[in-house]
């Protein structure tokens, strides 16, 4: 119970590395969780996770208002990041990062999930991998809204195959309005 | 406004907290209890207060931290909070100029009722 309000406050705060680790150790230090206490006596002693995460960011300095573009797979106000304890060749085979209020979270794994992301698998808002889905995307598959590829599929798409609304290929162009063939 | 009021806030907190580990070492838990305690209830804080004014004093030197195991009952060591000869320091100079601060400040805000430059 205790891990998982510390969690919810993390996920709620847009800040480095550093400082979450930091108030993760301190909130561990600090929030007691005795046998008998749960969930609500938690939110009951220290408020809910997302006003918790506020005023951290808010005496951190951190700006509540954000001017910058967000590219993402979610545009929700809690970030959520998960990588797989296994690893392959010190890859993580799963990771996945995205949403907050602020910055672009980078997904980089066998398979990676993010607002921005690099794998093998690969599913991002702007995405690169052999194979590749994404807003944006690069691989040797790719496909997406704008997909650059050996072999690309998207509106707009670019490679040495390329199948989209407006394409341009190398070798074979399957498309709507334009022929761009070389 | 709410600006204003928020950096005299942390200003103010900063130099209750380096007054209160001028008294002894301490934990987040009681320098929060004896904040309330001392200031009669106007600094009730929460822990999103509290830790990022330890972190900017840390950061500044003017604090250290360190790990102590309290006893038998808790297994979990507490992590303490003990000012520095850097903080010892500053906290003697941020008083000097908060003194002389707050007595202009008071100055002119009684003026009226001194009866000056009305």
């Amino acid at each position: 119970m205790k891990e998982k309000y510390i969690n919810e406050v993390l996920s709620f705060l847009e800040a480095d590395r550093k400082t979450k680790k930091r108030v993760k150790e301190d909130l561990n230090e600090i929030i007691e969780f005795k046998t008998d206490d749960t969930y609500e006596t938690l939110l009951k002693r220290h408020g809910d996770p997302e006003s918790m995460a506020k005023d951290f960011m808010e005496n951190l300095d951190i700006p509540d208002e954000y001017y910058g573009i967000t590219i993402g797979l979610s545009r929700r106000k809690r970030s959520f990041e998960y990588k797989s304890k296994r690893k392959i060749m010190g890859i993580p085979l799963l990771h996945v990062n995205m949403g907050g209020r602020y910055k672009n979270k980078v997904a980089k794994g066998i398979v990676a999930i993010g607002d921005i992301s690099f794998g093998i698998i690969s599913i991002g808002g702007i995405s690169v991998g052999l194979i590749s889905l994404g807003g944006i995307s690069a691989g040797l598959l790719a496909i997406g809204g704008v997909s650059a590829g050996l072999l690309s599929i998207g509106v707009i798409s670019v490679g040495f195959m390329a199948i989209g609304i407006i394409s341009k290929s190398v070798y074979y162009a399957l498309h709507l309005f334009s022929s761009l063939n070389i | 406004m709410a600006d204003i009021r928020k950096q005299i806030k942390k200003g103010l907190l900063e130099i209750a907290v380096l007054d209160l580990l001028l008294e002894d070492d301490s934990y987040g838990y009681v320098i929060i209890q004896k904040l309330k305690e001392y200031s009669d209830g106007i600094f009730d804080l929460k822990e999103g207060t509290l830790y990022p004014i330890l972190y900017r004093l840390e950061d500044s030197k003017y604090i250290e931290s360190y790990w102590k195991t309290m006893n038998e009952l808790r297994s979990k060591p507490r992590k303490y909070y003990k000012i520095t000869n850097e903080g010892r320091k500053v906290f003697s100079e941020i008083l000097e100029d908060y003194n002389f601060i707050t007595g202009g400040l008071n100055s002119i805000l009684n003026r009226r009722k001194e009866g000056k430059g009305v």
